[in-house]
C-alpha cells in the first residue's frame, strides 16, 4: 500500500513540474517601478487561466483563477510563483492569501506563502462535485514590491490539479499572462 | 367602633396634601407635607384582602411588629449593569460565564452604599425601631418595633381584619416615607401578617386498603395509583442518570419553610421508599417556630421529601424561619439568598425551591420589588430558583381551596424573570396501560411502566370535602415585561412575562405519596399541587448542577433555548402538553397547546434528555488521525450546550498536549511512534469529554526525500471514506483524516 502511494506521488511530480504557462527570462532596468501591469485577458473560456479582476489597481492586482466552461470539482491545487523582489502576494481578506467560495464544507483550506511561492489546496468534504461555472475557483492578490524596478516579473503556475467527480485528481495547466513592473 | 375607625382613616387621608412633581418610577406617585416634612406615598401596598374590608378594630399600639423587611430600591444604572451581568453569566463566550458573585460582592457592586444604608437605618432608629440585620446583599434590612411606631413612622394605620376566618393585622392605607428617602427605599414588605399561600391540595387519605401508618402503601391499589420515587424516575426517565451516579451528590438544595416539623417523617419516608440514608437537615434562621401542625407540616414534608427523593444524595436543607410580622417564608428566602447554609462546608445554596405564593396584586409594590431584587441577587449568585405557579388556575389571586374567583392573576413570587416558575400536569392514562397491574409496594420497583401522557392539571371540584380550584396556575404578569430569553413557539407576542416555564405532574389523580402527620395520624398520604411539581423539578436541577460541576444560575435562558430548539425541529427534551386548560368556572384562563402555553409552559421533561442537552458535549472534528513521529499537530474541539467552554487536555503514553488560548485547541506531540489517546474534557463537567486516537508513525513511513504535492492531498480527498485505496497512507485500511494529516504534515504548507 505504501509503495503504491510513493509511486503515485512520484508520477504526479514528474507530470506537473514545469507544466504551467509563464514568462521567459525577465529583462530588468534599475529604474524604480510604480505600476504592476497584467493583461486584461489571458486565454479563452476553454482553458484554465489566471485573469485580471476589475478590482485591480495600478499597484495592486486582483487575479481570478478561472476554470474552463463546464468544469466541476471537489478540490483544486496550484502553485503560483513570482519574484518577491518585484511582486508580493498579499492577503485577500486580511487573513488568507487565497479565498474560495465554491465549497461550503471545506475540509482542506491551504494558501501558504513561502518566498515567492503561493501554494494553494482547497477541497471540500466528500460529496457531489460543485459546478465552477463562471465563478473564480480562487482569488489571489499581488502587490508591487517595495524597491521593485522596471522590467518583466516572473509569474508561473505549476502543479495544477483538479479533483472532479471521480476519486483521482486531474492535472491541469493554468495559463498565466505576462507580468510587468513599470 | 368600626365607624370611628373609618373616620380616623379618612382624617389621615385628608391630612395628606399632594405635592406636585414628585414620584419615582413604579412607586410613589403621591406627595404631601406632614409636620413640615415632605413625604411620598408608597402606593400599591395595601393587601387586597383588606382593601375593601371593614376592619374589626384598630390594632393595639403596643402590638409587636417584628423582623419587618424594608426593601431598598436598586439604582437604575446598577440594575442595567446587573441585567448585563446576568446575560454574560449565561453566555459561554463571556469572561463572566458562570462566574457567580457572593452576597457581599453583589452588595458592593449593585446594592446601596454604606452611607445610604446608614441614612435609612438612622431614620428607622430615630423612629424608635431596632435594626435587626442588614442583608449581606444590601438590598433589604429587617427592623422591629410596634404598631404605634409603625403608624407614626409610616403615617398609616394598622387595623385588625378577619381574613379567611383568621384575625390578622394589616395597614389600612399605603405607607409614606420622607421624600428624601424615596430614591433609596422601595417600600416595607411586611406591614401585615397575612401569610403566603402554600400551593398544595392538602393531605388526602389513601384509598382504603392501600396501607397507611407503619405499613408500606400500595403504589397501585385497584384503579388508583400513587406516585413513589421509583414511579417518578420511570415516568420522567431519571433512572439512566441514577445508574450513571448522577443523584445530586455534592449539591445543596434549599427548601423555604416556616414550620419546624422535625426530621422523623423524612427519615421514615426515605427508609420506606428505599432511598439512601441521607436525611435532610433543618436550619433555623432565628427563633424556632416550633411545629405548626399538619397543615404547615404537610407542605414542609412534601417539599423536603420529594426534592430529596429526586436528588437522592443531595444535601437538602430545610431553611426555617418563624413568621413574625413578616411571613417566615420571606425570611427564609431572604436568608438563603444572603447567607451560607453551612459554614463548615462553606457553601451557599445551589438550588432553592419555594412552594408558596401570593398573586402580584396581593404582593403589592414593595413585595414585588423585594422578590424581584431577591431573585436578581440569587441569579447573580448562581442559585437556581424554582417557584410554584399556584393551584388556583388562571385565578391566581383567589384561594385554591375555595371556588370563588375574581380576576386573572399569577403568583408574584414566581413571576419574576429571574426564577423558574413550575406548573402542573395530570397523567392521562385513557385506555392505555401505563402501570403494572396489582403491583404491591416495593421501593425498588416502579409500578409505572414508563412515560404517561399528560394533560394540563385541572381538578376543579365544585363541592364536597375536596372542593376547590385545584388547577395549575399560569398566565401573564402585570409587573414584568417579557425577558429576552422567553422565546419559543407558542409564547404570545405581547411584551409581558408569561408563566409557568415548565411543569411536572401535580394532580391528585395520581398523587404524590408523602409521609406526614395528618388528620388520621402519622403515615402516608397523597398530595397534589404545584407544591409537589416544584420541589421535584428542583431535584432534577440538582442533578444538572452535580453533572455540570457548578451552580447554573437562572435556568430559564437554557430551558427556553432548548425548548425553542425542540419546537422548531430540535431534539426531544420536553413532553409537549397540548390538551387541557387552566380555566375555572367563572373565569376564562388559557389553553394548553403546541409548544409553549400559559398553562404548562414548555411542558414536562425527559430528565435524561434534559440533562444531556443542558450540559451539551465536547466534540472533535476527528476521532482518529495519523501523525509522523517528530512532528506536532494542533487538535481542536468544539463545546456545545451549557457547560464551560474551558477544556483540559490530557494524553496517554506520556505525550505532551498543551492547551491553547482559547483552550478549545491544543498542540500535541508524542515522544515516539505508538498509539495515543487524547482526551479533551470540560473543566466544569469532567464526565463530558471527547477523545482522539492518534497513531504516531515512524518518521520514515514514506521514505526519505519523498515530496508531497497538492495533488496528493486531492488524491486523499478523492478517496476519502474508501478502503484499500492508494491514498491510505497510514495503512489503517481506510482513507481518512489520518491520511490527510500525514499528507499535510509532509506538505508543510500549514
Amino acid at each position: 500500500m505504501r509503495r503504491r502511494t510513493l509511486l503515485w506521488c512520484g508520477a504526479a511530480l514528474l507530470a506537473t513540474f514545469g507544466c504551467g504557462g509563464g514568462s521567459s527570462a525577465p529583462s530588468r532596468s534599475t529604474a524604480p517601478a510604480t505600476q504592476l501591469v497584467y493583461p486584461a485577458s489571458v486565454a479563452d473560456s476553454t482553458a484554465w487561466r489566471l485573469e485580471l479582476d476589475t478590482a485591480s489597481t495600478s499597484t495592486h492586482l486582483v487575479l481570478d483563477l478561472l476554470a474552463p466552461t463546464g468544469t466541476s470539482g471537489q478540490g483544486f491545487t496550484v502553485v503560483l510563483s513570482t519574484d518577491p523582489g518585484s511582486a508580493v502576494w498579499s492577503k485577500v481578506d486580511g487573513t488568507n492569501y487565497a479565498v474560495q467560495s465554491l465549497f461550503s464544507t471545506s475540509l482542506v483550506n491551504i494558501a501558504s506563502v513561502s518566498g515567492g511561492d503561493l501554494r494553494i489546496v482547497f477541497g471540500q468534504a466528500p460529496g457531489t462535485a460543485v459546478s465552477y461555472g463562471a465563478n473564480p475557483v480562487v482569488k489571489v492578490e499581488l502587490d508591487l514590491a517595495a524597491g521593485a524596478t522596471v522590467g518583466d516579473v516572473v509569474l508561473t503556475a505549476s502543479q495544477g490539479g483538479n479533483l472532479g467527480a471521480g476519486t483521482t485528481p486531474d492535472q491541469v495547466t493554468v495559463s498565466v499572462g505576462s507580468l510587468v513592473a513599470k | 367602633m368600626a365607624l370611628i375607625v373609618r373616620l380616623s382613616v379618612l382624617a389621615l387621608s385628608l391630612a395628606a396634601m399632594p405635592l406636585a412633581g414628585q414620584g419615582f418610577p413604579g412607586a410613589s406617585v403621591l406627595g404631601f407635607r406632614s409636620g413640615g416634612q415632605e413625604r411620598l406615598v408608597l402606593s400599591g401596598n395595601v393587601h387586597p384582602a383588606v382593601r375593601d374590608q371593614m376592619p374589626l378594630d384598630r390594632a393595639d399600639p403596643g402590638l409587636p411588629m417584628e423582623r419587618m423587611v424594608l426593601s431598598f430600591r436598586m439604582r437604575p444604572e446598577a440594575k442595567a449593569r446587573l441585567e448585563q451581568l446576568l446575560i454574560d453569566q449565561q453566555d459561554p463566550a463571556s469572561p463572566s460565564y458562570h462566574h457567580w458573585l457572593t452576597p457581599d460582592e453583589f452588595g458592593a457592586r449593585f446594592g446601596p452604599s454604606q452611607d445610604e444604608i446608614a441614612k435609612v437605618s438612622g431614620w428607622l432608629r430615630d423612629q424608635g425601631f431596632t435594626i435587626d440585620e442588614v442583608a449581606s446583599g444590601g438590598m433589604s434590612l429587617n427592623f422591629s418595633g410596634d404598631v404605634g411606631r409603625v403608624e407614626q413612622a409610616f403615617l398609616t394605620q394598622i387595623m385588625e381584619y378577619q381574613v379567611q376566618g383568621v384575625k390578622r393585622h394589616a395597614n389600612a392605607s399605603d405607607p409614606s416615607i420622607p421624600a428624601d428617602l424615596t430614591p433609596l427605599v422601595a417600600g416595607v414588605v411586611s406591614l401585615h401578617n397575612i401569610p403566603r399561600k402554600a400551593a398544595n391540595t392538602g393531605l388526602r387519605p389513601l384509598a382504603p386498603g392501600a396501607g397507611f401508618a407503619g405499613s408500606a402503601p400500595l403504589v397501585t391499589s385497584g384503579s388508583k395509583h400513587y406516585l413513589n420515587p421509583g414511579d417518578f424516575a420511570s415516568i420522567y426517565n431519571v433512572n439512566p442518570l441514577y445508574n450513571a451516579g448522577v443523584d445530586g451528590s455534592g449539591v445543596t438544595l434549599a427548601i423555604a419553610g416556616r414550620t419546624n416539623p422535625g426530621t422523623a417523617n423524612w427519615k421514615s419516608f426515605r427508609t420506606t421508599m428505599g432511598l439512601p440514608n441521607n436525611t435532610p437537615t433543618i436550619l433555623l434562621t432565628g427563633t424556632d417556630p416550633g411545629d405548626l401542625g399538619s397543615a404547615e407540616d404537610g407542605e414542609a414534608d412534601l417539599d423536603v421529601e420529594w426534592s430529596s427523593a429526586v436528588a437522592r444524595n443531595a444535601s437538602v436543607v430545610f431553611v426555617c424561619s418563624k413568621s413574625t410580622t413578616t411571613d417566615g417564608i420571606d425570611l427564609s428566602i431572604q436568608y438563603v439568598v444572603n447567607n451560607k447554609l453551612s459554614i463548615a462546608n462553606n457553601n451557599y445554596a445551589d438550588v432553592l425551591s419555594v412552594s408558596f405564593g401570593l398573586c402580584e396584586t396581593a404582593l403589592g409594590a414593595a413585595g414585588n420589588t423585594f422578590y424581584s431584587n431577591l431573585w436578581l441577587q440569587a441569579a447573580a449568585e448562581g442559585i437556581s430558583v424554582f417557584v410554584a405557579s399556584g393551584d388556583s388556575g388562571a385565578a391566581g389571586c383567589d384561594a385554591s381551596d375555595q371556588t370563588k374567583v375574581t380576576v386573572q392573576g399569577v403568583n408574584g413570587i414566581g413571576s419574576t424573570p429571574y426564577n423558574t416558575c413550575v406548573g402542573g400536569t395530570e397523567f392521562n392514562e385513557g385506555s392505555g396501560t401505563y402501570w403494572a397491574a396489582g403491583a404491591s409496594f416495593n421501593p425498588s420497583i416502579s409500578s409505572a411502566l414508563g412515560y404517561i401522557p399528560e394533560v394540563a392539571w385541572n381538578e376543579y371540584t365544585a363541592t364536597g370535602q375536596s372542593a376547590g380550584l385545584w388547577t395549575t396556575g399560569g398566565g401573564a404578569s402585570t409587573v414584568y415585561p417579557k425577558p429576552s430569553w422567553q422565546v419559543a413557539p407558542g409564547v404570545p407576542s405581547a411584551d409581558v412575562r408569561y408563566v409557568p416555564d415548565v411543569s411536572l405532574t401535580a394532580a391528585s389523580h395520581d398523587g404524590y405519596l408523602v409521609y406526614t402527620t395528618g388528620g388520621s395520624g402519622t403515615g402516608f398520604y397523597q398530595v397534589g399541587g404545584t407544591s409537589a411539581s416544584t420541589p421535584a423539578f428542583a431535584g432534577l436541577m440538582a442533578l444538572i448542577v452535580q453533572k455540570a460541576g457548578k451552580r447554573q444560575g437562572n435556568p430559564n435562558p437554557t430551558l427556553y433555548q432548548l425548548g425553542n430548539a425542540q419546537y422548531t425541529s430540535g431534539a426531544s427534551i420536553f413532553h409537549d402538553i397540548t390538551a387541557g386548560t387552566n380555566s375555572v368556572p367563572g373565569l376564562t384562563g388559557f389553553n394548553a397547546g403546541t409548544g409553549y402555553d400559559e398553562v404548562t409552559g414548555l411542558g414536562s421533561v425527559d430528565a435524561t434528555a434534559l440533562l444531556n442537552a443542558w450540559l451539551g458535549s465536547v466534540t472533535t472534528p476527528v476521532s482518529s488521525m495519523g501523525l509522523l513521529a517528530g512532528r506536532s499537530t494542533v487538535l481542536t474541539a468544539q463545546v456545545t450546550g451549557a457547560i464551560s467552554p474551558d477544556l483540559t487536555w490530557s494524553s496517554t503514553g506520556g505525550a505532551t498536549v498543551t492547551a491553547g488560548s482559547p483552550s478549545t485547541s491544543a498542540t500535541f506531540s508524542a515522544p515516539g511512534p505508538g498509539t495515543y489517546v487524547v482526551t479533551a474534557a470540560s473543566t466544569a463537567s469532567p464526565l463530558t469529554a471527547a477523545t482522539i486516537t492518534i497513531q504516531v508513525h515512524p518518521p520514515d513511513l514514506l521514505g526519505s526525500g519523498t515530496t508531497v504535492t497538492g495533488l496528493d492531498i486531492l488524491d486523499v480527498l478523492g478517496h476519502y471514506g474508501t478502503s484499500g485505496a492508494a491514498a491510505d497512507v497510514d495503512g489503517d485500511g481506510v482513507v481518512g483524516q489520518g491520511d490527510l494529516s500525514i499528507m499535510l504534515n509532509l506538505l508543510g504548507w500549514h
